[in-house]
């Protein structure tokens, strides 16, 4: 298991070191002048020469991305032509409100998967069965674009449900930063109204953001059960009595939520690249809205920073995820 | 025939697929007595797993029963409802797989699986995980495994295919039992190996003084371990007798081509075996599925469907040429 | 006598491959969703095909203005209503699936063949090749492909060909890790060790020995992912990265549309309805095909 994880972590780290240079090439084959970007039409001259060599974009490639990389190891990503702050600044600010939205995000997306899956195969071809797995295909062909602006719509503007835009309301004082989550911080600071105003804020975006994973999830699921239900080893169980129940449980369940697992790993991780039109269609504060921006102005510090950050986040959600998959499956918690 | 236990009449198993329904169990009779041993032989694909597992109604969901009834101590397994059936899978009959492999669950230690065919053996008595623990290990030790402590942490894939077979068939003597099927044990093993594992199923069985349906594809395994043998050819049974009885007699032309295929020390070289193929099952011929690879079939064989007729007291056979 | 035996195998053969034509039918239509994806699929090529024939309004999807009729609701003459141009939505949606599968095409017809490729060199050779390719692979797939695409489609010019490069460019390691992991498995079995003994050339082992054997989950996963392509591309189209207007493309029309959100639902509600609908097909017509491959239980 150890063996496992270490070299886990060392691939892991390996892959952040080729996704920097993957980023820095990116950044680099940009046509135009980065300098002459940053200072906008009307800079003079010599202030744009200036400021080449103070990015360093005289010198040669290879240099050019080892200012950057030794750079980024010390946190400095450079400054945003945007906002005129350090980029690292900028990421801390929002970083916070995205990490918020895809853990809630994730909870959804994992409970409800399961309980839809399990429930479509314990019904399976009955109305129920029908009912979730038809929902599925729609949810699935529906971007997550055009499903969060639904939402925003039935249940933000025209029900008026829920709050729709931002973390909190306009009235509401936010709790003390403590983690930078707000329902965290607001449970911290024993604030009920703010924890409720919070959650109510993030509702929407989180079930819009988790949908289409949950569906495809709660998909897989139940055909990894309904194969697994051909299987010479249930038929066994059921042969020595053991309950329906039990076999459903747990000799159906466990090997089944193998495939799954590993499908929802790809899912949560990239709940943080959906997250980019969520949080554009909510307003949410986050890194992704920041980083769309900056994708959209050509920000190429803070574009470069993102990535790095969102590949680092992804590395950690897949580590989680193997180390899971590793305890349900015995052959890959003890090698072979 | 006081002291029949189990007996399965006129069972028709049909396989739902895409070309119709395959008629894979065509009417089979079987009866196994207290005490006795029962070999059921006939080619790979013939029907005798799918009627085995009907008994347990283990089959899959595209096998139904068509009609026929199983009955055991005078009672209809198929028309049973779901508490008295569990009653029955739990401590009356068992049946071994036919791939140890596949009758594991891969993701749970043997003695967690072992733990739970015990823990509902008997559901109003409370086990403990000791009592449990210590049943299993004999169960294990039963049949022949040294080290069953180690075995019981085990997941399947650690462990080897004698191994699991072992395993398989102390899971279904862990609970005592009045009827053991075993379905062609050790056929993924090398001889060496099935012949240690059909020695121990004898003496456990015997032992335990229990009836056991013995399931297998050679007459040679048949005739060393069972006291009456049943012949199936594509999901008929064929022909019943003592297995002396079959072996001094083969009457069925089936069971003679067969027992021409069981290697004998004075023989004179291979057997031609029987030529040809099992037929299709999906919209058979009338008439007796083994008229087309019969070398004494005549018109009627190809007509009628020969019914079961007794040829004496303990031998009976389907077929024209003896009616 | 011989030429009598030839014959009897062609037909025997015939039989036996319209067997497994009807076979494949069976298990294909077995489930009844995976027929209407085939059919929602047939359409969508149909109607992409013969858009300038079908659209009510062709000028309609070029720079047209006409603000008489702007921002109308569904009518009998503007069935999915107007835009605050005044241009027909269903011509534009319909000019909209030429887009989408175009790009979902080029995407896959590039993707495909490269990432198959390299996964067969990977799979099968093993050693440098392998580390090498499947640590590239590795480091494409370590972020959200969209956001790899976004980024990729912000630094180049804003367009279609800008977005199609982008997507391609994420695509092609799902195939290499997938057809690398199954010609790593072949290459241990028995028909390439024999292959190898009897002298087969290294192409021949790759392309008329592994290949065949991949082609099916390849097939399967394209025809998954033709949807995926095109959800991608409306995203990329919504963030205004892809097609630029006046040309109609899906996320382009629900961005538009979603800035006059209730009033003139129809701008948001058709596109949104238009893309669910192919995306939707090709997602049923993957499962179908998945089915129709699927050994066992037939």
């Amino acid at each position: 298991m150890l063996r496992f994880l270490s070299r886990r972590l060392l691939q892991g780290v390996f892959v952040i070191f080729g996704l920097s240079i993957f980023i820095f090439v990116i950044s680099r084959i940009i046509p135009g002048d980065p300098a002459k970007m940053a200072l906008g039409p009307r800079a003079t001259e010599t202030a744009v020469e200036q400021l080449r060599e103070e990015m360093h974009l005289n010198d040669s490639i290879p240099e050019q991305y080892y200012y950057w990389i030794t750079g980024a190891l010390k946190g400095d990503l450079g400054k945003s032509v945007n906002t005129k702050r350090a980029v690292v600044e900028d990421v801390s600010e929002f970083l916070p409100a995205t990490i918020e939205l895809v853990i809630v995000s994730g909870i959804i997306l994992i409970v409800v998967s399961l309980l839809l899956g399990v429930l479509a195969a314990r019904y399976k071809d009955t109305w129920i069965d029908a009912l979730i797995r038809f929902t599925a295909y729609i949810g699935i062909a529906i971007p997550s674009f055009v499903m969060a602006i639904i939402f925003l719509l039935i249940f933000g503007l025209v029900l008026q449900w829920v709050p729709v835009l931002g973390r909190l309301s306009p009235g509401m004082t936010p709790p003390p930063t403590v983690t930078g989550l707000m329902m965290v911080d607001s449970l911290i600071a024993g604030d009920m109204a703010a924890f409720w105003d919070a959650f109510e804020h993030i509702i929407l975006p989180a079930i819009s953001l988790a949908l289409g994973g949950l569906l495809q999830e709660a998909r897989i699921l139940r055909s990894a059960i309904s194969d697994n239900m051909g299987k010479e080893y249930i038929a066994v169980a059921r042969g020595y009595g053991i309950p329906n129940n039990k076999i459903m449980n747990k000799y159906l369940l466990k090997p089944s939520m193998i495939p799954v697992v590993s499908v929802m790993g790809l899912d949560l991780a990239s709940l943080m690249g959906n997250a980019f039109l969520v949080e554009k269609i909510f307003n949410w504060p986050g890194l992704s809205r920041y980083g769309l921006n900056a994708m959209l102005t050509k920000d190429l510090n803070a574009i470069s920073a993102v990535i790095l950050i969102i590949g680092l986040m992804f590395l950690v959600i897949n580590i989680v995820v193997d180390i899971i998959i590793a305890a349900l499956d015995p052959r890959i918690r003890l090698g072979d | 025939m006081t002291n029949e236990l189990l007996s399965i009449k006129d069972l028709e198993v049909w396989y739902k697929t895409y070309r119709g329904y395959a008629k894979v169990v065509n009417g089979v009779n079987l009866t196994v007595n207290k005490g006795e041993k029962v070999g059921v032989v006939g080619e790979s694909g013939c029907g005798k797993t799918t009627t085995m597992k009907s008994i347990l109604r283990m089959n899959v969901q595209s096998a139904y029963v068509n009609s026929g009834e199983i009955l055991y101590s005078g009672e209809n397994i198929l028309k049973m409802n779901e508490a008295k059936l569990q009653e029955i899978r739990r401590r009356d009959i068992a049946m071994i797989s036919q791939e140890p492999s596949a009758a594991l669950n891969p993701v749970f230690t043997i003695g967690e699986q072992i733990r739970d065919v015990i823990r509902y053996s008997d559901t109003k008595k409370k086990f403990t995980k000791e009592e449990m623990q210590s049943k299993a290990i004999d169960a294990i030790k039963s049949v022949m495994i040294s080290d069953p402590e180690r075995i019981l942490a085990s997941y399947p894939y650690q462990l080897s295919g004698g191994m699991k077979q072992r395993i398989c068939i102390a899971m279904g003597l862990v609970v005592p039992r009045n009827v053991l099927i075993a379905d062609e044990p050790g056929t993924a093993l090398d001889v060496t190996i099935q012949d240690q594992i059909h020695r121990l199923l004898h003496n456990l069985v015997e032992e335990k003084d229990m009836s056991l349906i013995m399931i297998t594809h050679s007459l040679g395994v048949a005739r060393e371990l069972v006291d009456r043998i049943h012949v199936m050819y594509a999901g008929d049974v064929v022909e019943v007798a003592k297995t002396d009885d079959l072996f001094k007699k083969p009457l069925h032309p089936y069971t003679i081509g067969l027992l021409d295929c069981v290697p004998k020390l004075s023989g004179g070289g291979i057997s031609e075996g029987i030529y040809g193929y099992v037929p299709s099952y999906i919209n058979p011929a009338p008439g007796c599925r083994f008229a087309s690879r019969c070398p004494k079939a005549t018109q009627i064989c190809r007509e009628q469907k020969p019914s079961m007729t007794s040829v004496d007291a303990e031998h009976s056979v389907a077929c024209f040429n003896y009616q | 006598m011989e030429n009598q035996g030839r014959i009897h195998k062609n037909t025997f053969m015939k039989e036996s491959t319209r067997e497994n034509m009807r076979m494949y039918w069976y298990k294909f239509s077995r489930n009844k969703l995976s027929v209407l994806g085939l059919l929602l699929v047939i359409s969508s090529i149909v109607i992409a095909i013969f858009a300038p024939v079908i659209a009510p309004f062709p000028q309609h999807v070029e720079a047209f203005v006409d603000y008489n009729n702007a921002s109308l609701a569904p009518s009998s003459t503007y069935w999915f209503g107007t835009d605050i141009f005044g241009r027909d939505i269903l011509s534009r949606i319909i000019f909209a699936f030429r887009g989408a599968l175009y790009m979902s095409i080029i995407v896959l017809a590039i993707a495909v063949p490269v990432g198959t490729l390299l996964g067969l060199i990977a799979g099968y050779f093993g050693g440098w090749f392998e580390v090498v390719i499947m640590r590239l692979t590795d480091i494409f797939l370590s972020i959200p492909a969209i956001i790899l695409a976004l980024s990729i489609a912000s630094v180049l010019e804003p367009n279609l060909t800008s977005s199609m490069i982008a997507v391609t460019v994420m695509w092609w390691p799902w195939y290499t890790r997938m057809v690398a992991g199954m010609a790593k498995s072949y290459s241990k079995e028995y028909f390439i060790k024999n292959a190898e003994l009897i002298g087969a050339s290294k192409f021949h082992i790759l392309f008329r020995e592994i290949l065949p054997n991949c082609i099916s989950p390849i097939l399967t996963k394209m025809a998954l992912d033709v949807g995926w392509v095109m959800l991608i591309g409306a995203t990329l189209s919504y963030c205004g990265l892809g097609e630029q207007p006046p040309t109609p493309a899906f996320g382009q029309m629900i961005s538009d549309g979603s800035k006059y959100m209730p009033d003139l639902w129809w701008m948001t509600i058709y596109p949104a309805m238009a893309i669910a609908y192919i995306i939707l097909g090709f997602n049923l017509l993957g499962d179908g095909i998945s089915d129709m491959f699927n050994k066992g239980r037939q």
